[in-house]
């Protein structure tokens, strides 16, 4: 089934996430052609990567902007829970967007490789559907 | 090399630096008054404005501005100190347009008024957000005397230079002089 | 209390302040911060009279990720990987000027092989770079494919500094005294392979691409920049470059082992979006030839300097000036003697860049201004820091 990203690249994550869609790692093929700039019109929030104070209420208005039924895949550590920058006594950076929008799928990674994109994107293929949709890779357990 | 530009910036002080273990070739210490006529003095030479930062120290905030041309190993920079109870500096954005995102951080990050910049507000703060986060603590702040290099601080008479080495006279010597 | 058509009204926190102007039929659009064109989250304000931008101020801070406050929390060395992730397309040239400065601090000295190696892995950084923002600028003026090849030799790259270094992206491998580690033993083949490859390919971006009447008439004319303008503003780099400077860090103060090897610093005089658009194409062709002779006479010896562990360095202050792909990256580190530095500034060079958009876009139609907001190849991590 194919599912439309939202072109939501905040920082570093944003790179691989522009790598993932490239030739190498393509993620057309897997169904996810289209991505669209208007939250109207996608199905998932990719949140690549930090989210600040400044940023946190632009990116709840989007995830609200999207119509049901929608995913959220937080990419890389930053999204998870803050990442690199979440030490203490730190001024502007939310840990975690899973605070501010409810997420699907957690992808971890400083930034996660490409291949683990496309893992993530399975699992909200799977939380959809019920069932994982593409063969598993040789030689590691997952 | 010192450029001979510098005689005419008003300096209180001017210490040669060493390119090599510091990066700049000249740093001019400067009274915040006369900080516009300085800068008016380089932009006629054709100097390029890298940045103006803050420091926070014991005696108050250091505000530096860092020139260079576009050729060659040339960097100057001009340093200036306000009270930390009231940081007025004025502003070089109306020579410099460069100028005035970089006080704009520098009054992000440490509160510092600079007087007449068209628009001094927050640049990378949050519009609500409250202090200044690079203002450090009072226990916590250092003088000049701790951070900068001693050759600088024995230029401008914070230190004193170091004695010379005396050559200690061998005892037999000393004993078949008497 | 404000209800939604309220908010519509006011905007929000961050534009309240952009007063609309005296003109009749205006319209304030904001631009941002989630927007397919503005290479991350860069917020602009317009005030637009039809098409014309009568008025353009940038709004900054949604990537605040306050390096410099964590300068002052984390030791030295700890420090390292945070400027990785400041301009991540060209982390190895952030890497080299805090490490520059840092040594510079401590006097420390670089081992031959490690000064060879930080030039190779810096120009090889420097074209998945520009790589990207090429593409990335392509698709903002509504090319689709040239981003896929693009990515395509920056794959080749990334495979390479990966077997090197570990990451794809983010790099910590210019440390404190040289790097990390060595590179392995077939560096040398897999970067000539490479360099030889991007060569092949670069005449037919030139045909397809660089003289493509399509992208000729969006970006010649467009943008153009005086030099004084640019000194005032204090661009660097590649804008500088196009508006007819020769000044490259690489050449004027020269860091590293830059001075022993030959390459072009290409200038353009022109000063719009096209001439900055050839000057980053030409480059690509420097950085090759620099790759090229840098890995052809890579010398033996460690890769690293003895530095403690518990990293002390003197009282003083000192600052580098790297040639990054953006322009001059000028890391200033100051310390008191402890473990942790005092003070940290970073300089970033899109940050002096982007700010003479505001007067550049005065009065151009809404599309050049993306043109020219892409001919400035900014990355919003490192004007936020």
């Amino acid at each position: 089934m194919s599912i439309w990203p939202m072109t939501f690249g905040i920082a570093c994550c944003a790179i691989e996430m522009m790598g993932v869609g490239m030739a190498r790692f393509d993620m057309a093929r897997f169904g996810f052609e289209v991505f669209r700039p208007s939250p109207r019109q996608a199905d998932l929030l990719i949140v690549a990567g930090t989210v600040n104070k400044k940023i946190a209420p632009v990116v709840k208005r989007l995830y609200e902007q999207m119509p049901a039924p929608r995913y959220v895949m937080a990419l890389g550590n930053c999204a998870i829970s803050g990442g690199p920058f979440a030490i203490e006594g730190q001024y502007n950076v939310i840990t975690g967007v899973d605070n501010i929008i409810p997420v699907d799928v957690y992808v971890p990674g400083c930034p996660p490789r490409p291949e683990a994109l496309l893992e993530g994107l399975f699992a909200i293929q799977k939380k959809m559907t019920g069932r994982r949709w593409w063969p598993e890779p040789q030689g590691g357990q997952l | 090399m010192i450029p001979e530009c510098i005689a005419a910036l008003g300096a209180t002080q001017v210490v040669a630096m060493d390119h090599a273990a510091t990066g700049v070739v000249a740093s001019v210490s400067l009274a915040p008054e006369t900080i516009l006529d300085a800068v008016a003095v380089l932009d006629k030479e054709g100097y390029l404005l890298e940045d103006v930062m803050a420091s926070d120290l014991k005696e108050g905030f250091e505000v530096t501005y860092h020139f260079s041309l576009f050729e060659g190993k040339s960097r100057l920079v001009l340093r200036l100190i306000v009270s930390h109870d009231a940081p007025k500096v004025p502003s070089i954005s109306g020579i410099y347009p460069g100028a005035d995102w970089h006080e704009r951080e520098c009054f992000d990050f440490f509160g510092i008024d600079f007087t007449g910049h068209p628009n001094l507000h927050h640049l990378l703060l949050a519009e609500d957000f409250e202090g200044h986060p690079l203002v450090k603590a009072e226990n916590s702040r250092k003088a000049l005397v701790d951070v900068m290099p001693q050759p600088w601080l024995v230029a401008v008479g914070l230190a004193a230079p170091e004695a010379p080495k005396v050559e200690k006279i061998p005892a037999a010597a000393a004993g078949a002089k008497e | 209390m404000h209800d939604a058509f309220d908010s519509a009204i006011r905007g929000d926190l961050s534009s309240a302040r952009f007063e609309p102007g005296p003109t009749e039929d205006k319209l304030i659009l904001s631009m941002g911060p989630q927007h397919p064109s503005t290479h991350g989250v860069l917020r602009i304000m317009l005030e637009l009279e039809g098409e014309y931008i009568l008025r353009a101020e940038p709004i900054l801070g949604y990537i605040h990720r306050m390096h410099e406050w964590m300068a002052e929390q984390k030791t030295y060395l700890q420090f390292i990987p945070n400027m990785g992730r400041v301009d991540y397309l060209h982390a190895m040239a952030w890497n080299w000027a805090y490490a520059g400065a840092v040594e510079r601090l401590a006097g420390i000295e670089v081992p031959e092989r490690a000064e060879y190696i930080r030039v190779a892995v810096t120009e090889l950084n420097r074209i998945s770079s520009h790589l990207v923002w090429w593409g990335a600028y392509l698709l903002d003026l509504g090319a689709f494919t040239p981003i896929l090849y693009a990515f395509d030799d920056r794959e080749q790259i990334l495979d390479i500094l990966q077997s090197a270094t570990g990451s794809r992206l983010t790099y910590s491998y210019i440390t404190i005294g040289g790097v990390y580690d060595d590179v392995p033993d077939d560096f040398r083949e897999r970067c000539i392979e490479f360099v030889n490859r991007l060569r092949s390919r670069l005449p037919m971006y030139r045909d397809l691409v660089t003289d493509n009447v399509i992208l000729r008439g969006r970006c010649e004319g467009i943008g153009v920049l005086p030099v004084d303008m640019a000194r005032r503003y204090g661009a660097t780099g590649p804008v500088l470059r196009g508006s007819g400077v020769a000044s490259d860090v690489r050449r004027c103060e020269p860091y590293g082992v830059y001075d022993r090897f030959e390459f072009r610093v290409p200038t353009y005089p022109e000063g719009d979006a096209m001439a900055r658009y050839k000057v980053r194409l030409d480059e690509l062709e420097a950085s090759c030839d620099i790759v090229e002779q840098v890995v052809s006479s890579l010398p033996e010896g460690p890769v690293t300097a003895k530095v403690s562990r518990v990293f002390k360095p003197p009282k003083g202050e000192a600052c580098m000036a790297v040639e990054g792909a953006r322009g001059k990256i000028l890391v200033h580190v100051r310390s008191d003697g402890g473990l942790k530095p005092y003070r940290v500034k970073l300089r970033a060079p899109g940050f002096s860049n982007m700010s003479l958009f505001s007067e550049l876009a005065q009065g151009v139609l809404l599309a050049d201004a993306v043109s020219i907001l892409g001919s400035l190849d900014l990355v919003i991590p490192e004007i936020d820091r």
